[in-house]
Formats: structure tokens, C-alpha cells, sequence
């Protein structure tokens, strides 16, 4: 893990840079430190082995990793649901860090309930599959060129599937947000993309599986990178802090609590690799967790470096911002709160053992 | 109208500022520099957001003024209030479940405690509650308040980031320290 860390070291010398003019594409495409990123490979690592790399990288810049080349979150969707020739053909698309993948869910004003996306995946008369719908805050949408969208089949709220898009093309307007500004969070509108049979993911799982089912194991897998994600940003506001101040206890205390949330986060995805089914309520407390430690963190510490901190340390600004872009992402708190609850109403949500 | 009533009445976080500043006190700059309401005299230093909200970053003589500190908590529970009120508006237009989601139960609980949060913080300012703790909670209840709208609280454009530049205004006016 080491590796990692030492590109996730390396990653934040152009994380303002890159804060400031997200739209640099050419910027991106010469970092060296993002190239290596593009090296990590969702769909041959674990997801334990995925969510502790995300964590090592996000101690350097989480806008950094999510601004790098390759097949992101949309990775561990392919090495969910996609088949062989699907993988592939992800894999192809992004390979030498030549595009971005995204993963596009959430929907203006339903956010990510999946039983409420309006996305459709229409059958016309000739046979063929056709998307229409907006899909919103959805990172590396404009800059990429391949992802995964979910779209809803039939009336049902259960009547769901995920397409590989790599040729055909949304429009798509990159959004103005408040943070983790190197995602370049997006707007996508598909008004009759053309789908192909072959760009149905989950056509080799059984019917019941196809739908909902493999929806709600993507939401576990996503949850837990998101966590990792959250977790390592809080590691990066700890050590700048403790790089300019001496250890105190409430230094120790956070960097404690820190830990405690990484050792969910990684819990979580070991158990999802296992079982991801009965993972899902494990995946929320993990999500709920590692947010509001990093939220936790990124208020407290800071003050510690006395008056005008945010000023003096730009990076520690920048990261307090990023961090609340976590509890948006794959569901807010609520919503994992609504999650967790279900598991342990069901007892199926682990002890503090 | 008092001061203190002003300050929580402006309508726009620069507005509040200019309020407590138009009365004779002066910029707190525990560090040499300060974000103040654009155009306050002083040499203009380089931020990436303090435009947004008409506020500038100036080099400043290093004072410290708590009264200021303390109006400007009375600033940030007004303009929370504020966004609060708008999230209901949001939050009224929105369904989930077949209802509005300003009517499902964890929603309300939240709406209550926040709205009793500010409630406190407000007779706080009063009372002798320190202006630390003051602004602890304001932190915490901008934030809650601004996950209120969704994803779409996150745009820059969106009136709720007035509550995050609040946070940054005091970190530069404030000179209080965490405990270490």
C-alpha cells in the first residue's frame, strides 16, 4: 500500500491547480501522479483491496483521484455486473488513461432513490433500445467518453437495468459546484441514445437478478469506495494539521477516531467481497461513519493552527469543501441511516465485537 | 432596532458585515488579514471564493475585536434562519413516497431541532454563552442546514453557500484556538 500512498503523496501538488480549472483537460492529461492512478484497476482488485488503495490516494487529494483517467466507479460496477467482453471493452476505452469512465445515477429531483430514477430505457419498433432522461451530479460526465447508466425498463419500480454507453454520446454540461471540483461533477441528458443488446450489463445473471437486485449490490460496492474515499481526505486534513502543530489530544483523538472509521470502511468492503447481499447495511454504516468523521475533522482540526487557517493553508480549505461532497454522493446520511436501520431491525447488521 | 437585531436582519452576509462594521468597529484580523465586505479599505489579497458573496480578503493590522465576533454570530444565526425557511420551500416541492418530503418525520425532526438550535444560539447571544461555542454550532447547524437542499445546496451558485462563506469569515476574524 505504500505505492499508493506515495502517489497519493504526489498528487497534491496539483490538486489547487487543478480546484481552481477543473476544465483543464490537457493539465490533467500531463500529470504524471494521475497517470499512475490510472493504473488502479477496479475490476481486477477486491473491493477491500480497491477501498484501501482509494484511501491511500485520497490522503493525498480525493479531487485529484477522481480526476484521473480510467474506470473509477464505473470499474467496480463492470466487475459486478458486466461480462467478460464487457470489461473489456471498459477496459479498452480507458486504457493508457486515454478517457474518463463515469457511473450515472442520481437524477434531478429524485437524487439516487433508485425506485424513482425516470431514466427510461426504451424498445422501439425496430428492435432496438433507446435511452432517454437527465442524469445529474454525476462525476467526470463531461469529460468522459464511456459509463454506466442506469435507466429504468418498464413502469415498476423494480424494473431497472445499468448500460454500458463507449460510442454513443450524451449532452452534457459539466456543473459549477462548491467542492471536490477536480470530479467535474456533471449534468447528462440522453434524448434517444441508441443502446445496444450487448451494452446491457447483467445479461449473463439470471432475470431476477438483472433488475433491482444487482442495483442495490452496485449501491453497496459504490458506498464503500465513496467511504474510503471520505476516510482518506480525513487522513489528508490530519496530517497537514499535524505537520504545523504539535501532537496534542485532540490530534490523537482524531486521528484515532480516523482509524476506527478506515477499519469499518475496509470491515465493510471485506464483507461485501464476501457476501455483498447481506453487505448493504454494513456498506451504509460505513458510508455514515467515515462522512461524519471526515465532516468531524474537518471542523475541529483546523482550529488548531489559530486565526485564519483556512487562508494561511489552502489545501486544508479546500479539503474542508471536498469533504461535504461526500455525504451527497451514492445517498446522503439519511438515507444510510434509513439502510442501516433496516439491518438491524432484520439483526443482520454486525456487533461492535 | 439594536445592533445586535440588525446584524441578524441583514438579508446577505456582506450586508451583515457592512453592519457591523458601518458602527465604528473595527475588521477583526487576528492574523493580518481579514475577509471583509468588498471595498472596505485595506491592501486586497488573493481568494478563490470571497467574490462569490461581494466579500473581499484584505492585509489588515492585526487586532482582535470580540464584540465584532459575537455580532457576527448574531449575522450567521439570521442568514441560517433564512436558508432554513428556503429549504422548506424546497423541501415542500419535493416528493418522496407519494408525499412532500418537507412532510416525512425525520425531515421535521430536523426542521424542529435546527430551528431550536438557532433559537438557543439567538437567547445565547444574550446570555453570556461564549462566542466560540456560539460559532461551534452555527458551523454545525450551517452545514445540516445546507444538506437540507440535496446535491443542489452544493452548486456554487446556490444561496446556502452564503452559510459556508460565514465559516470562512470567522476563521479569519476569530482568534480564538481550538483546544490543543
Amino acid at each position: 500500500m505504500s505505492d499508493w500512498r506515495e502517489i497519493g503523496r504526489a498528487l497534491r501538488a496539483g490538486a489547487l491547480a487543478l480546484d481552481a480549472a477543473p476544465h483543464d483537460t490537457e493539465a490533467i492529461a500531463a500529470d504524471e501522479a494521475l497517470r499512475a492512478v490510472a493504473e488502479l484497476d477496479p475490476i481486477m482488485l477486491s473491493g477491500k483491496d480497491s477501498a484501501a488503495a482509494l484511501i491511500e490516494l485520497a490522503r493525498g487529494d480525493a479531487g485529484m483521484v477522481l480526476a484521473a483517467p480510467g474506470p473509477a466507479l464505473a470499474g467496480r460496477v463492470l466487475a459486478q455486473l458486466g461480462d467478460d467482453e464487457q470489461r473489456e471493452r471498459l477496459r479498452a476505452a480507458v486504457a493508457g488513461g486515454r478517457t474518463w469512465a463515469y457511473l450515472a445515477i442520481t437524477e434531478p429531483d429524485v437524487g439516487s432513490d433508485a425506485t424513482r430514477l425516470r431514466t427510461e430505457l426504451r424498445r422501439d419498433t425496430d428492435g432496438r433500445y433507446r435511452l432517454y432522461g437527465t442524469k445529474r451530479y454525476i462525476g467526470n460526465g463531461h469529460r468522459g467518453t464511456v459509463g454506466v447508466v442506469l435507466a429504468r425498463t418498464g413502469p415498476s419500480p423494480l424494473a431497472l437495468r445499468a448500460v454500458l454507453l463507449d460510442t454513443a454520446r450524451a449532452r452534457t454540461r459539466p456543473l459549477d459546484m462548491l467542492g471536490l471540483r477536480g470530479a467535474q461533477i456533471s449534468e447528462l441528458e440522453f434524448d434517444g441514445v441508441p443502446v445496444e443488446e450487448r451494452d446491457l450489463l447483467g445479461a449473463h445473471l439470471s432475470p431476477l437478478r438483472r433488475g433491482m437486485w444487482s442495483i442495490a449490490q452496485v449501491f453497496t460496492a459504490v458506498r464503500v469506495q465513496v467511504a474510503a474515499l471520505a476516510v482518506g481526505t480525513a487522513f489528508a486534513i490530519h496530517d497537514l494539521v499535524a505537520d504545523h502543530h504539535p501532537s496534542s489530544p485532540t490530534l490523537d483523538d482524531a486521528h484515532a477516531n480516523i482509524r476506527a472509521a478506515e477499519a469499518l470502511v475496509l470491515r465493510a468492503a471485506a464483507e461485501a467481497d464476501h457476501d455483498r447481499e447481506s453487505a448493504a447495511p454494513a456498506a451504509s454504516l460505513a458510508k455514515l461513519t467515515a462522512t461524519g468523521v471526515a465532516l468531524d475533522v474537518a471542523r475541529t482540526l483546523p482550529r488548531l493552527l489559530g486565526p485564519a487557517a483556512l487562508v494561511t493553508h489552502p489545501l486544508l480549505e479546500k479539503w474542508c469543501r471536498d469533504v461535504r461532497a461526500f455525504e451527497f454522493m451514492e445517498g446522503t446520511s439519511q438515507i444510510q441511516r434509513l439502510h442501516a436501520a433496516q439491518g438491524i431491525v432484520r439483526g443482520s447488521v454486525w456487533h461492535a465485537t | 432596532m439594536s445592533l445586535v437585531d440588525r446584524a441578524r436582519s441583514a438579508t446577505t452576509l456582506a450586508g451583515g458585515l457592512g453592519t457591523i462594521l458601518d458602527s465604528g468597529l473595527p475588521a477583526p484580523a487576528p492574523a493580518g488579514h481579514t475577509l471583509v465586505p468588498a471595498g472596505h479599505p485595506g491592501q486586497p489579497l488573493a481568494h478563490p471564493l470571497a467574490g462569490w458573496e461581494g466579500l473581499a480578503l484584505v492585509r489588515a493590522e492585526r487586532v482582535s475585536c470580540p464584540e465584532a465576533v459575537r455580532l457576527l454570530a448574531a449575522v450567521r444565526i439570521g442568514l441560517t434562519e433564512r436558508m432554513l425557511r428556503a429549504a422548506v420551500e424546497h423541501l415542500t416541492g419535493r416528493v418522496a413516497d407519494g408525499r412532500p418530503l418537507v412532510d416525512h418525520p425525520v425531515l421535521r425532526g430536523e426542521l424542529a431541532d435546527l430551528t431550536a438550535t438557532l433559537a438557543l444560539c439567538w437567547q445565547g447571544l444574550g446570555t453570556g454563552t461564549s462566542t466560540a461555542a456560539l460559532h461551534a454550532t452555527l458551523d454545525r447547524a450551517g452545514w445540516a442546514t445546507s444538506v437540507l437542499f440535496g446535491a443542489s445546496g452544493y452548486l456554487r451558485d446556490h444561496p446556502v453557500r452564503c452559510l459556508y462563506l460565514a465559516e470562512l469569515v470567522h476563521d479569519t476574524w476569530s482568534d480564538h484556538v481550538g483546544l490543543a
